[in-house]
C-alpha cells in the first residue's frame, strides 16, 4: 500500500516518507573538529545548521585539527506511532493495523574529511519497515577557498544523488522539518518532485560557490542510474526513473545576520523528464521553481529560534501519461507551501510548529480513488500541521559522553485538514482527513 | 597649604591619565563555544595606541577549539578569513604578511591569553572594522564590530603633551 520508493511515474509519489528519513548531525564530524555537534547544530543534536555548521559544510567537511578521528558513525531512530483511525490492513509485513513500534533506520555513516580539501556523507541504512539496507544520502565535495574582486569566495563540486542535500540552509526539502517522523502512517499523495522526487535514483556533479559569505550559486545536474546501479546500491530495477538527459538544478541564496540574528533569502529549481516508454519518444516533463527563507536567533540566555519557508511551484507537461491514459490531461500544476518554527532552551528542550499546504490540478487519472492513498475527487489537495515537542539531553559542550553520546527523544503529533482532496470520504471509502492524524513517540540516538 | 594643593593636584591628573590608560586597553574573552563575549568594541580617539587581550577562558587546546583576535576592514574579513583558514594552525590562521591585517593575536587554547599592541595611526573614524577569529569556520560567527571614535582637540591635545 505504502512504498519507499515511487515507480518510474514521478507523480505516483505516495510516500509518507517525504516527511521524514531527513539526517542528522553526525559524532565522527563532531569527533574530527573537536567541537560539540551544538557548534554545528542549533539543537544539539539534529540538522539545523548554525552559521558556522554551515561554513562546515561548505568548506568539504574537512576542517578539524584532531589527529586520528575516524569518520564513521552509527545511528538509529525508532518510535511507536498511533493513528487516529485504524487502517483497513497493515502498512507492511510484521506490523499491525496500528499502534506499531518500529525501527525506522538503523544508518551508517562515512561522514568526514578525506583528503586535505575533500570530505564525505555518505550513509547506507537499514529499515526496519521494509527490512532492507539501500544507500541513502551522498555527498562527496571538493572545496577551496580563494579570492574574487577582493571577496573571499568558497567553491567546490559536490558529486550527490539528491537535489538539495548539498544545501546549506533548513529550508529545502533534504534538510527540512520535521526530520524525522512514523514510517508507518499514511501521508499526501502529491508533492514536486523536488521533495526527493528523485532522491537516490540519480547521481551527478553540482559545482557551487559563496561570495563574501552572502551570494550562493550553485548549479547541477542528475543522470538517472541504471537498473545495474540501483541493484548495486539497494534498490531495484522497478525504481529506475528513465529519465530522458540530464536532470538539472540550481540555486541562489543571500545570507546576512545582523547581532545574533542571521537570514537567507533563496530561489532554486529542478527540471526533470522522463521517457517511461522507450519505445515512444513522448515524455513527462517536470519544472520546479521555489523560493525559501530562513531565520535563525541564538541568544545569549541560553534561547533560540529558527524559522524556515519554502514555496515551490511545478509545472507538469505529461505527455507520456496522458498518452497512456495515465492522466486526464497533459498540462498540470502542483504547488507547496511549507512553514516551520522552532524555539529551544539550552539546546535541550526544544518545541516546533510545522505547517503545509499542498495544492493543484484536479486529475483523476493521476490522483484516483483509492482507499487510503487515493482522492475521490481526483485532487491532490492536502494541508496539514505538524506539533513536535523535544528533550536531547546530550551533545552539548559539557554534556555527558560528548562527543559520542547523542540522543533526542520526542513526541510528534501530525494532523491533517485535508488530505488528497476532502476533509471527509477523501478517498471514496469513507476515511477523513483526521482519521490519520498521528501521534509518534520517537528515540533518536547516534555515536 | 600650596603644596596639599600641588599634591591634589598630581593624584587627579594621574588619575585621570591611568583613566586615559584603561580606555585604550581591551580584554576580549572566548571559550570551548564559538563566540566572544563582546560584539563592540569602542576605541576613544585620543588613544594612540591600543592593546588588546584575548584571553581563552575554555579548557579545549588550541588544535581542537583554538581562537585568535583579528582585526580588519569589514570588507576585507571573508578573504583573510579564507585565506588564514589555508595557512593553518601553525601560522595562527593568518595568511603572512598580509597588509590588510591591522592587528592580530596569535591562537590560544583553554587557560592561554595573548595581547597585541597597535597604533591607531592606520584607523579612521566612521571605516568600518571588524574584529575576528580567524579559526576556520569561526570567523561566521566569531565576531564584532571595532568603533574607532573620532578624538576632540583638547582631548588629543592632552594625550599627546602626556
Amino acid at each position: 500500500m505504502m512504498r519507499r520508493r515511487d515507480t518510474y511515474h514521478i507523480y505516483l509519489i505516495i510516500i509518507p516518507l517525504l516527511w521524514v528519513s531527513k539526517s542528522w548531525a553526525l559524532p565522527s564530524y563532531a569527533r574530527q573538529t573537536g567541537a560539540p555537534c551544538a557548534q554545528c547544530h542549533t539543537i544539539a543534536f539534529g540538522p539545523q545548521l548554525t552559521p558556522y555548521g554551515r561554513q562546515f559544510k561548505l568548506n568539504g567537511y574537512v576542517w578539524g585539527e584532531t589527529k586520528g578521528s575516524i569518520p564513521l558513525s552509527l545511528m538509529a531512530v525508532a518510535g511507536y506511532n498511533q493513528t487516529s483511525k485504524d487502517l483497513p490492513e497493515a502498512p507492511a509485513p510484521h506490523f499491525s493495523t496500528n499502534d506499531n513500534f518500529a525501527l525506522n533506520e538503523l544508518t551508517g555513516f562515512i561522514a568526514g574529511r578525506i583528503t586535505q580539501h575533500m570530505g564525505a556523507f555518505i550513509e547506507a541504512a537499514y529499515s526496519g519497515v521494509e527490512r532492507h539496507t539501500a544507500w541513502g544520502a551522498f555527498d562527496v565535495r571538493y572545496a577551496r577557498t580563494g579570492q574574487l574582486g577582493g571577496k573571499g569566495i568558497v567553491y567546490g563540486v559536490s558529486l550527490n544523488n539528491n537535489p538539495t542535500v548539498t544545501d546549506l540552509w533548513n529550508s529545502t526539502p533534504v534538510w527540512s522539518f520535521p526530520y524525522t517522523g512514523s514510517h508507518l502512517a499514511p501521508g499526501p499523495g502529491a508533492a514536486p518532485v523536488l521533495f526527493d522526487g528523485i532522491s537516490e535514483r540519480v547521481l551527478g556533479p553540482n559545482v557551487y560557490m559563496m561570495i563574501d559569505d552572502h551570494l550562493y550559486l550553485e548549479a547541477g545536474a542528475y543522470k538517472g542510474m541504471s537498473d545495474n546501479w540501483l541493484d548495486k546500491v539497494g534498490l531495484s530495477a522497478e525504481e529506475n526513473l528513465h529519465l530522458d538527459g540530464l536532470a538539472t538544478y540550481w540555486r541562489a541564496a543571500w545570507q546576512f545576520d545582523k547581532d545574533r540574528s542571521s537570514y537567507s533569502i533563496g530561489v532554486l529549481g529542478l527540471n526533470v523528464k522522463q521517457q517511461p516508454d522507450p519505445a515512444a519518444r513522448l515524455t513527462d516533463r517536470y519544472s520546479d521553481i521555489g523560493f525559501d527563507a530562513t531565520y535563525q536567533f541564538a541568544g545569549d540566555n541560553g534561547i533560540s529560534a529558527t524559522g524556515n519557508l519554502l514555496y515551490v511551484h511545478e509545472t507538469r507537461h505529461l505527455d507520456a501519461a496522458f498518452a497512456a491514459g495515465e492522466s486526464d490531461s497533459s498540462a498540470n500544476h502542483l504547488n507547496q507551501l511549507q512553514l516551520d518554527a522552532t524555539i529551544a532552551w539550552h539546546q535541550t528542550w526544544v518545541g516546533s510548529v510545522g505547517w503545509f499546504d499542498t495544492t493543484g490540478s484536479n486529475n483523476a487519472g493521476l490522483f484516483p480513488a483509492a482507499e487510503i492513498d487515493g482522492s475521490a475527487n481526483g485532487s491532490p489537495n492536502s494541508r496539514g500541521y505538524t506539533l513536535q515537542l523535544e528533550y536531547v539531553p546530550f551533545g552539548k559542550t559539557n554534556s555527558f559522553g560528548a562527543p559520542w553520546m547523542n540522543a533526542r527523544f520526542g513526541l510528534q503529533y501530525k494532523g491533517y485538514q485535508r488530505f488528497n482532496g476532502g476533509s471527509s470520504n477523501y478517498d471514496g471509502f469513507g476515511r477523513s482527513a483526521s482519521d490519520n492524524n498521528t501521534l509518534f513517540v520517537f528515540a533518536w540516538l547516534a555515536i | 597649604m600650596q603644596k596639599q594643593q600641588a599634591g591634589f593636584a598630581l593624584i587627579l591628573l594621574l588619575g585621570a591619565g591611568g583613566a586615559l590608560a584603561d580606555e585604550c586597553a581591551f580584554q576580549v574573552t572566548g571559550g570551548d563555544a564559538i563566540r566572544f563575549d563582546q560584539r563592540t568594541l569602542e576605541v576613544p580617539g585620543s588613544c594612540l595606541q591600543v592593546a588588546l587581550t584575548f584571553r581563552h577562558v575554555g579548557h579545549s587546546a588550541a588544535r581542537v577549539m583554538g581562537h585568535n583576535w583579528v582585526l580588519a576592514k569589514s570588507k576585507d574579513v571573508s578573504a583573510i578569513a579564507n585565506a588564514g583558514a589555508a595557512a593553518g594552525l601553525e601560522r595562527n590562521y593568518q595568511p603572512t604578511n598580509d597588509p590588510r591585517i591591522i592587528a592580530a593575536t596569535k591562537v590560544v587554547g583553554g587557560g592561554e591569553s595573548d595581547t597585541v599592541t597597535f597604533s591607531t595611526a592606520e584607523l579612521r573614524p566612521g571605516e568600518d572594522y571588524t574584529y575576528f577569529c580567524s579559526s576556520p569556520g569561526h570567523w561566521s560567527v566569531m565576531k564584532g564590530k571595532l568603533v574607532f571614535r573620532a578624538a576632540s582637540k583638547e582631548k588629543l591635545a592632552a594625550t599627546t603633551s602626556r
